[in-house]
């Protein structure tokens, strides 16, 4: 039976038209990634739904693979989680995730100066992903290939 | 200072990227451009010359955004963009500007 674990990418926004970076190792004993929502989690409110906040851009297998991009809206009342959308990348062991996150709010004050209204926020990057069977995760400290081995067991 | 070509080829091998050519790739911006778009698919474009651009630019692509930072002078790092490209300037340009990219067309 293939085990199924989530891994989270937060990311905090903390200035208007911040752009954040993404540089994420993921565990050593993950063999696929098969899915992905990316979402806000907390900072914005808002009495209506917004259809873009921002922009994600990820790339697997330390640069090897771009694999999306998306926009990220907010929800004013989320009734339901959103499904993951769909991914089949293998995943070479213990590298990168990288990628990007653009804030791309308008105003909607144009009156009002950008500091006044924005708000730091926090969006989150879920990640679907296949344990490799038979493999443990080891810590990337673990560089002598006796001390993985001895993890590993 | 290390060397761009090498840093460059070095990166193509980690990341499995067989080059079909590499060149210069200039884009002369005129006086009063806010924003301009281009496109870059299958190919990457490495940009020489960030401490050209006025800082608080906004570079956008599908791969890498960035906004040059005030540092940007003391920065030697080279990065890259593919896909769909957009320069976004703080303020309109007051004098012409030049983007210079090594633009390495992938096979």
């Amino acid at each position: 039976m293939t085990k199924i674990r989530y891994h989270i990418i937060q990311l905090d926004v903390s200035e208007y038209g911040q752009v954040v970076e993404i540089r994420h190792r993921l565990p050593s004993n993950y063999g696929s990634c098969t899915g992905y929502v990316a979402r806000h989690v907390k900072g914005i409110s808002s009495d209506v739904d917004i259809p873009e906040i921002g922009l994600v851009a990820v790339e697997f297998n330390s640069r090897k693979q771009l694999y999306f991009n998306d926009l990220v809206g907010y929800e004013a009342q989320v009734d339901q989680l959103p499904e993951y959308q769909e991914l089949n990348i293998p995943l070479e062991s213990g590298q990168l995730v990288t990628g990007f996150y653009l804030d791309t709010q308008k105003n909607p004050y144009p009156l009002i100066d950008i500091k006044e209204w924005f708000r730091p926020y926090q969006v989150a990057i879920y990640l679907k992903c296949e344990l490799q069977n038979g493999k443990k995760h080891v810590r990337s400290s673990c560089i002598h290939p006796v001390a993985a081995e001895a993890a590993a067991n | 200072m290390y060397d761009h070509l090498v840093f460059i080829q070095s990166q193509l091998k980690q990341r499995q990227i067989e080059p079909a050519l590499q060149q210069f790739y200039r884009i002369e911006l005129p006086v009063g451009t806010s924003h301009y778009q281009f496109y870059a698919y299958n190919e990457l474009l490495f940009l020489t010359n960030a401490a050209a651009l006025p800082p608080g630019t906004l570079i956008h692509s599908d791969s890498r955004a960035r906004v040059i930072p005030l540092d940007v002078q003391s920065l030697e790092g080279i990065e890259d963009y593919s896909g769909t490209i957009s320069v976004e300037f703080p303020l309109p340009l007051e004098v012409e500007t030049t983007m210079e990219f090594i633009q390495i067309v992938i096979k």
